[in-house]
This record gives C-alpha cells, structure tokens and sequence, in this order.
C-alpha cells in the first residue's frame, strides 16, 4: 500500500467527517472536489464514494452524539419518507427542467439561505419559554454541556418541513450535493429546531438518502472501494472532532460556518451553469 | 421574537430510541472498519486498483471466499451503507413494542422503499 495517497484519503475524509458532523451536511461537499481534483477519479465514481462518506458520517454522528441524544429520531424518521421516496423516484420532475436554470435557481436560493443563516443562534434568555400542558410526539430534547442542563423544543411547520425534504432528496440526486444544505436550515430556521439538533437530525436522514442513492453506482461498478475504505477510516475520527466542536461552541458560530459552506456550494453551483 | 421555543414539560420521547440505534451503529462501524482495515493492508496500491467492480451478490461472494482486497472493501462498504438502513429497520420494531405506531409505520415505509431500491439495483 502507498502510504502517501492513502494519508492523503485519510486526511481529506477526517476533513469531510468534521465538516459534515458538524453542520448536518454529510461530508460529500469536501470529498468529491479531491476526488476529481487530485485523483482522476470521474464525477460518478466520486459520487458514489461521497454516499459512502454521507453514511458512514450519519452512522458516526449517530453513534457519537447518542448519549446526548442530539438528533430528534421521530423527526428524522418522519422526514426521511418522502426523501427516501423521491430518491427511489430518482427525481423525475426535476430532470425534465434545465440543468442550467435549475444551478441558478438552487445558488440564488442558497444565498438567500446563507444569509438567513448569519442572524445570531437566538440565546437562552430570547427564548421563549413555555409550559406545555399537551406534550406533542415531535417535541425533542438533547443534553446541551455548554449549558449544563437538557434543552427542550417543539417542532414546527412538519408539512412544511416534509416538502423541503423531498426537494432535498431530488436536489441530491440531480446537482450530486448532500441535502443537508436543504434539511439543516429548514429545520433550524422554519421548524425552529436548534441548530445542534437539527444537524444531528440531517446526518440521519442523510444516512437513509445515501443508502437509497447507493444501489445504482454499485451495480453500474462506479464505487472504488479500496480509496472509499481509506477515507472512511479518516471520516470517523473526523466525525469525533466534528460533534466534539459542535458540543463545545456557540449556536451562532455553527449557524455562521454553516453560511460559509452554502455560499461556497452556491458559487459552485454558478460556476457548473456558467461552464 | 424568533428561534426555538423552549419548554419546562418533559417530552414523550423515551431515552431507548437511542439505545437502539447506538447499538447497532456500534456493531455495523465496528465490522466496516475491521473489513476495511485488512482490505488496506491486502492492497499493494490505493490509487487506481479498484477502478470498476460492478456489483453482483454472486461474484463478491466468489471474490470474498478468495480474500481479494476489493472485495473485502466492497463489503465493508455495503455493511457502512445498509447499517443506517437496519437501524431503521430496528427502529421500527421497537417504535412498534412501543405502541408509537404512526412513527413505526414511517420507519417500515422507509424501509420498504430502500428495500425496493436495493432489489431493482
């Protein structure tokens, strides 16, 4: 084994598991730029080993963050049906539009999304503070250890937040970005779902999609296993130190980085319509 | 005012939904890694040694009975991507044992349809 490529793999897949733990974004952003980048690997191979990383991020982030119960199962369970359905349905709708029309709807989308996403996580004393007499199946909770105590919520617009995921679910498989990009500020910004929980939250449902998306690279021989074994094995560290950071800092600098990331994926986007 | 609405009641969701997935994730990560350990110490070159492997259940099940690093790669693969798929599956039994039966309906539907996924993959 080349121990150069192999650290290299290794390094770019701890980069995508903490990028991706942290923010609900899965990891494939970061892993399918090197691949073509530095490898030569063709877009649908890196695809393929980028839905590798998307899962084995939420099975890490799963693991990682059970104790604390970050992510909100029932919530992820209900909105993983129609991401999972309209992934299986491989987006029928969407590919009878212009690709091109569609990079520029979906970047100027994100941007919108970018700076809805700079606005300050509201602090513990903007909260609303309510006593629930009726506690409601969705309502979920997740030890917060910068704060020292569980933080309860109550989550918001569902029927809402189920459309935005099957729109996620088509994006993915059509502009071949993860749709935690979708999952994570509708949650947090119209499910009023805190940000840790909704990316926890989207890295599980992002698990579920990747397993769904998976299926037609494997039979079609696109996944190359033995460069997606060495990235795994940086991907699960990387998820470590990615949950590590998301317990340790402040709503509002998570909710900034994850800004940084859509407008980076948003100039992409520009750039892919344009070439 | 905007932002999450914070509540004094205890929510309904019960602490064994965790267990389970972490549970599981524990066992699948655990294998997946180990499989791909001994793929990368079989492998002489990372780069460019599994160029296309299309997958068959017949041929990686030969190629695994001959230890052939790709092979084991590819199962270690399958095994990371079908564990958020049994943890769903897992899910729903025990959303089911706990009379959660709209939430383990979702879980088996999703389930379903990965299943169908896989089965016309």
């Amino acid at each position: 084994m080349d121990v150069h490529p192999a650290l290299l793999l290794l390094a770019c897949g701890a980069a995508a598991g903490t990028v991706g733990s942290m923010l609900g974004i899965g990891g494939g952003l970061i892993v399918i730029p090197v691949l073509t980048n530095l490898f030569q690997f063709q877009f649908d191979q890196a695809r393929a080993t980028g839905l590798v990383v998307v899962a084995a991020t939420s099975c890490a982030v799963a693991a990682f963050t059970a104790r604390e119960r970050a992510g909100n199962l029932r919530l992820g369970i209900l909105l993983s049906v129609p991401t999972a359905a309209v992934a299986l349905a491989n987006a029928v709708l969407f590919y009878k539009l212009d690709s091109t029309i569609l990079f520029f709807l979906f970047a100027g989308i994100l941007v919108v999304v970018a700076g809805l996403m700079w606005r300050p996580e509201p602090s513990e004393s903007d909260e609303k503070i309510e006593d629930a007499v009726d506690t409601r199946a969705l309502d979920g909770f997740y030890f917060d250890s910068r704060l020292g105590r569980e933080v309860h919520y109550r989550v918001k617009r569902i029927p809402i937040l189920a459309g935005v995921s099957a729109t996620a679910g088509a994006v993915s498989g059509l502009l071949g970005v993860g749709g935690g990009v979708f999952q994570v500020p509708a949650m947090n910004l119209l499910g009023r779902v805190p940000i840790r929980a909704a990316a926890a939250t989207s890295n599980f449902i992002l698990g579920v999609t990747a397993a769904a998306s998976l299926p037609k690279y494997l039979t079609a021989g696109h996944l190359r296993p033995i460069e997606t074994a060495a990235i795994v094995l940086g991907v699960i560290p990387g998820a470590f130190l990615g949950t590590g950071i998301a317990r340790r800092v402040h709503g509002t600098l998570l909710r900034r980085a994850f800004s940084g990331v859509v407008l980076f994926l948003a100039y992409t986007m520009v750039q892919k319509a344009l070439t | 005012m905007s932002g999450p609405a914070v509540f004094k009641s205890r929510t309904v969701r019960t602490k064994g939904e965790g267990s389970v997935g972490r549970t599981v994730n524990a066992a699948g990560v655990f294998g997946a890694l180990l499989l791909m350990v001994i793929a990368l110490t079989r492998s002489d070159s990372v780069a460019g040694e599994s160029a296309a492997y299309p997958l068959t259940a017949s041929g990686l099940a030969d190629d695994l009975r001959a230890g052939t690093p790709v092979a084991l790669g590819m199962a270690a693969c399958l095994l990371l991507v079908l564990t958020p798929v049994v943890r769903m599956g897992i899910l729903a039994v025990y959303l089911a044992i706990q009379r959660r039966y709209a939430f383990s309906a979702a879980a088996a539907v999703v389930v379903a349809i990965l299943a169908a996924a896989y089965a016309a993959g």
